[in-house]
């Protein structure tokens, strides 16, 4: 074990690991949108005086929707990216056995074998490039996770206010309130921790 | 990639395949986990091109430190080409493969993975409340083989023994048997060399009690159907290339 710890991981493993950690944010969003739809049950049994909360329902169930959809854009990115790294590291072992075959033969290295090279050391530039902008595009899709977080904070903190008017139905409105920060938090550390991942590279 | 809990009482066996997303022209594989805490077994991984998908899906059920074992049947790429990724990615392994292979497995890349040689006899493998029984199978396809027989579970993984080939859209389990056969008969007759190895395996399997016998292809045997494939098996010859050059050249 302690060579797994003190190893550093490869970069497809970090991707891999993202888009398998999100598998856990899509059971959360889902929670989230079912807490949505708890609240405008509740909120419709509350008739005028859940008036202030009611549209908050409608817009934690489309956050919900919507972080589902941006999760199942994520894991494809990142099963892209993982990929790509693979195809990368493959590349980089073609190119280095390429260098040794030439250290091997010594002087007169044949133009043909030159040639591989520097079409080997092209391919590797290539999914280089490819990997770098695949990643850009996998950390920006974590960092819209994390705007929508940060706006879910801002409604479950107004739709606690509007709970307050809910009078006999107060209590179980907070509740959904508290479930939609709760879920809003537990996903936000999880792209944390995604994001630690492929930064360590 | 679809992954599928097949057994789960203490610890779990789960599928991985049926990967919509691998390349056309490859053959589609059944990879399957014993989850059992911070000792897991990967079993036939599975080969280079579906190496994404497969890291991807096990790490949606375990964390990668936990996989302390992976175990090879044998040296084919579509068991065990993506050998030299894994090395990189779980250095801290141990691999469970044919001592006989050990040579030609060790081409596919293994530096930091520990190789442990598994004797002709078989051998035994406990994690940690899972014990599991590595079966000869030699000759079925390959001179070097073995099945993973847990007797708490009873699963049997066969390997390529009961493999199909479907595409990648077909059901995990059988579900007629004798439509079934269509899709395992050229495959059986062809790739398995041996009617006396065959027939020795099947009186060792018969004695095992198997509630599922997972294949390295295709669909999973449940119940009576493990029974019918063993009668059927039984009564199939295999072996059929060379039967069939002789039957060339006498013509």
């Amino acid at each position: 074990m302690e060579k797994y710890n003190t190893y550093k991981r490869p970069f497809f493993v970090s991707a891999a690991t993202v888009a398998g950690n999100l598998v856990s944010v899509m059971h959360i969003a889902k929670e989230i949108s079912l807490a949505a739809k708890n609240a405008k049950a509740i909120a419709e049994r509350a008739g005028e005086k859940a008036n202030g909360f009611r549209p908050i329902t409608d817009y934690i169930d489309e956050m919900g929707y919507e972080t589902m959809s941006l999760v199942n854009a994520i894991n494809k990115e990142a099963l892209e990216v993982s990929r790509i790294a693979v195809n990368e590291l493959r590349a980089k072992e073609v190119y280095q056995k390429l260098l040794s075959a030439k250290e091997y033969i010594g002087e007169d290295v044949p133009v043909s074998v030159e040639k591989l090279i520097q079409e080997a050391s092209e391919r590797l530039s290539e999914h280089t490039i490819e990997l770098e902008k695949d990643k850009a595009r996998l950390i920006h899709l974590l960092e819209e996770i994390k705007n929508q977080m940060r706006a879910s904070a801002v409604i479950s903190t107004c739709s606690r206010v509007e709970a307050t008017q809910a009078e006999e139905y107060e209590t179980s409105l907070q509740v959904v309130s508290e479930n939609v920060d709760a879920a809003s938090k537990k996903i936000t550390m999880i792209v944390n921790d995604c994001d630690d991942l492929l930064a360590h590279h | 990639m679809k992954d599928t809990i097949l057994f789960d009482d203490g610890y779990k066996w789960i599928f991985f395949g049926r990967d919509a997303d691998k390349p056309e022209k490859i053959i589609d594989t059944n990879q399957y986990l014993v989850k059992d805490g911070n000792r897991c077994l990967l079993l036939d991984p599975g080969g280079i091109e579906t190496f994404s998908a497969m890291l991807a899906s096990v790490t949606r059920h375990v964390r990668l430190e936990d996989i302390t074992e992976i175990f090879a049947s044998h040296q084919d790429p579509d068991i065990i080409s993506s050998l030299g990724l894994w090395d990189k990615a779980l250095p801290h392994t141990r691999l469970h493969a044919p001592w006989l292979w050990e040579g030609f497995i060790r081409h596919f890349g293994c530096n930091n993975i520990q190789y442990v040689g598994i004797p002709d006899e078989g051998s035994e493998l406990v994690l940690n409340k899972t014990k599991l029984v590595f079966i000869p199978a030699h000759y079925l396809h390959a001179s070097g083989n073995y099945h993973v027989y847990d007797a708490k579970a009873k699963i049997l993984m066969s390997g390529d023994v009961g493999a199909a080939l479907e595409p990648p859209e077909s059901g995990m389990f059988v579900e007629d048997f004798k439509a079934h056969t269509e899709n395992m008969t050229l495959f059986h007759q062809r790739w398995m060399p041996s009617n006396e190895a065959k027939n020795d395996w099947i009186a060792r399997v018969r004695k095992l009690d198997i509630d599922m016998m997972a294949p390295q292809h295709g669909r999973i045997f449940k119940g009576d159907d493990v029974k019918r494939f063993l009668d059927w098996f039984e009564a199939l010859d295999v072996g059929i290339a060379i039967k069939k050059l002789d039957e060339a050249k006498a013509a």
